[in-house]
């Protein structure tokens, strides 16, 4: 018995022991730790092929009351990769930079092709960087865009990470793109990324989130407008916040959509398996939010087939462009992957029937009510 | 059947969803993994069923109280020996991939040796106390971590990070022929069950293996088989799902609980599974030791304080090799090893069984 309580006691000094060995936040103390909130990625201007590196750092302040605005850092550098520069970077800084709360990476508009992949490799293989980091392009550069310092911005806060992920803000004109997703869509065969686009005004304090890029191997990357943005978030992502302007005559009406629903099926062409046409179900639902003239409730079905033509245009529109220049933003390629057996050829017989492919779109919108008014 | 055989059957799986599985599995996702884990699936559920029914006759009795009643020495020792190796290298695959995780992740800038020397105490004391407390704390660590740890899983299936085109991809592949490596992994999956090869001892009730059980532990077995190798498939995509490390780190770290108490969900899921871990290597380890200790036969040696001598020893070699392998396995070693681990345990599995057919028909006799 007694070498049994003696063996718990040596148990009970070793657990102890090991308290000894621990001071707080894996050995550097959080005064000793520069908080990267974003980064940004530059092509180099005087290495060939190179990045330049920018690092938005948070600076710390005693209280929040003592600072009216947040107050950043900003280290740049250029290296011939990413973790060179950063590894280079530290050498700039008294205290060690973290990257592990670090949840926006921007990256010049001009960067984002194929080569994309290698220099977001960094950022996958280091363990402490998050996944649901926000990726977006940037444009003039990501460096401008990463000092703009908004007025909305509150202290304590960094506006760039507010604008995505549906926490604040919530339109359906701003893309969301992690990390991880950017990932996994380059790698995947048929389906193409894409990337909110921010921009800046000419006063440079305000940031605009309202275009998207799809990225693919091409050096200039296609960028989609507003509209195209707008119907690429809310058929793909069923984002809310929807809302429509349908003019027929002097009528002007503004259809406020709450959900909207996207379903689609291949049509195979007779003999070959290839697909022929891609038959595409579109269902909103909604209410009017706006008119400039004075509404009947039963003339509800007329305000849905006339908003529905109209929609159907713009689907349409914004599908065909995508298909001219050979994108897949909606993922169509994967899905097909996903609804055949698998065979060798899969991948190629789509690639070849994607550009001849057939659009059959139906657009049902049902409005639900005239809002609080007739 | 008790219902700490089902919590050593579920330690088990979950442990597993984080080890090496994942990624053999993804590494022969386009050579007939699918139709592969559906035949183990099978064949998992008939182990279990074949286990609990040839320990049927023997309520209260570990095996090596077993083999010695009605089996010659000869075969006796070996038999433990290579079972309590087996045992031992089960557990130390799992510590080996937690150590390697907790330096990748959690604490990038500690050294290896104090996070061995984390881990040390906490095990060890897991190994020396007595098998019925074992029991008692695989309870507890369930109570506390499991359902929190099935809620995660749970909200993974309907996180929309998931993208389930990428699983029907990976669904198309189900015509390929299956693999016998996808086939022993997904075996080990089940093998929690035979941990009772030593904690039989303390079940004092007869166990029975029925309908309801078989479905119980086949509904257990394919939850934890789609979870394990679909969700990181959805996240992290089909195409190059076999080039990630720990897929299962990366999925949770792509998960974001958007008004959670923490948004990144990797480091509460990383403490959740670890505890659970934590836990099987334990038992792990406490099997192989009680194996080891009836295989010396140490109740016959007339020595003082033998127990705890031979605990001692036990523990030393235990430790030193753990230590050894850990400073000196790469991660495609491991990888390796955990294959080649992975492929003997249904024929282990298959010779117990026979094993104990042996002994039932001889204890009738």
């Amino acid at each position: 018995m007694k070498f049994l309580s003696m063996s718990k006691w040596f148990m009970v000094v070793l657990c102890m022991s090991g308290v000894l060995l621990q001071y707080g936040c894996a050995f550097k103390d959080i005064d000793k730790r520069l908080f990267v909130s974003a980064i940004g990625i530059d092509p180099a201007e005087n290495v060939e092929n190179g990045y330049k590196v920018t690092l938005k750092v948070a600076l710390p302040f005693g209280a929040i009351k003592d600072s009216e605005r947040p107050s950043f850092a900003y280290l740049s550098r250029e290296g011939q990769s990413i973790g060179e520069a950063i590894r280079m970077l530290e050498t700039h800084v008294d205290k060690v930079l973290e990257l592990g709360h670090m949840k926006t990476i921007i990256v010049h508009e001009k960067l984002l092709r194929d080569d994309m992949q290698s220099f977001m490799d960094y950022f996958i293989r280091r363990g402490d960087i998050q996944l649901i980091a926000y990726v977006a392009g940037a444009r003039p550069s990501a460096e401008t865009i990463l000092k703009v310092e908004p007025n909305t911005e509150a202290p304590a806060s960094v506006a760039l990470i507010n604008f995505f992920g549906a926490t604040a803000n919530d339109s359906p004109y701003v893309v969301t793109t992690y990390l991880f997703q950017l990932r996994r869509d380059i790698l995947a065969d048929g389906i193409n990324p894409v990337l909110p686009l921010i921009e800046t005004n000419a006063g440079g304090d305000e940031l605009i989130v309202n275009n998207s890029v799809v990225v693919d191997g091409r050096e200039d990357p296609a960028v989609l407008s507003t509209i195209e943005t707008k119907y690429f978030n809310s058929l793909l992502k069923d984002s809310t916040g929807f809302t429509y302007l349908v003019k027929e005559g002097s009528l002007k009406l503004l259809l406020n959509f709450s959900q909207s629903k996207m379903t689609y099926q291949f049509v195979p062409s007779k003999g070959s398996g290839a697909p022929r046409a891609i038959d595409m179900h579109i269902v909103m639902k909604g209410t009017i939010g706006e008119a400039n003239k004075d509404l009947s409730i039963a003339k509800l079905d007329d305000y849905n087939s006339l908003a529905s033509k109209d929609v159907k245009q713009r689907v349409m529109h914004f599908l065909t462009k995508m298909q001219e220049e050979n994108l897949d933003p909606f993922g169509f390629g994967l899905r097909y992957r996903a609804t055949r057996l698998h065979t060798e050829d899969i991948f190629t017989t789509w690639q070849k029937a994607y550009p001849d492919i057939e659009f059959k779109v139906t657009v049902d919108v049902k409005l639900q009510g005239t809002g609080s008014i007739e | 059947m008790s219902r700490f055989v089902y919590f050593l059957l579920i330690s088990n799986m979950i442990a597993n969803l984080i080890a090496a599985s994942p990624r053999i599995f993804f590494a022969k996702s386009e050579e007939g993994a699918i139709i592969t884990m559906i035949i183990a699936l099978f064949f998992g559920v008939f182990m279990n069923w074949a286990l609990i029914t040839s320990f049927k006759a023997f309520p209260g009795k570990s095996l090596p109280q077993i083999l010695s009643l009605y089996l010659s020495k000869w075969i006796t020792i070996p038999v433990l020996i290579i079972l309590g190796v087996i045992w031992y290298v089960s557990g130390l695959q799992t510590l080996i991939t937690y150590i390697d995780i907790l330096l990748r992740f959690l604490t990038p800038e500690m050294s290896v040796y104090l996070v061995i020397a984390m881990f040390i105490p906490v095990i060890t004391f897991g190994i020396i106390m007595q098998s019925r407390n074992i029991l008692f704390t695989l309870e507890l660590v369930f109570v506390l971590a499991v359902p929190a740890a099935a809620y995660y899983v749970v909200k993974l299936y309907f996180a929309e990070q998931v993208s389930w085109d990428h699983v029907a991809i990976a669904m198309t592949f189900i015509d390929n022929p299956p693999d016998y490596t996808v086939f022993s992994t997904t075996t080990y999956l089940f093998a929690g069950t035979f941990d009772i090869i030593i904690f039989n001892s303390l079940l004092k009730k007869k166990m029975t293996f029925g309908i309801k059980q078989a479905l119980i532990v086949f509904i257990l077995g394919a939850f934890a088989l789609f979870t394990t190798y679909f969700i990181p498939i959805g996240v992290l995509g089909f195409d190059q799902v076999e080039s990630t490390l720990y897929p299962w780190i990366l999925t949770s770290d792509s998960i974001r609980m958007k008004f959670g108490v923490i948004e990144r969900v990797i480091f509460i899921f990383l403490l959740l599974f670890l505890a659970i871990a934590f836990l099987n290597i334990t038992i792990h380890w406490h099997v192989a030791c009680k194996l080891f200790q009836s295989a010396f036969d140490i109740e016959q040696l007339k020595i003082k304080w033998r127990e705890k001598i031979s605990l001692v020893i036990m523990v030393v070699v235990f430790w030193s090799i753990a230590i050894y392998t850990t400073l000196k396995v790469t991660e495609y070693d491991l990888f390796l090893f955990s294959r080649y681990y992975f492929n003997f345990i249904p024929i282990v599995m298959t010779a117990l069984i026979s094993l104990m057919l042996v002994v039932n028909r001889r204890a009738k006799s």
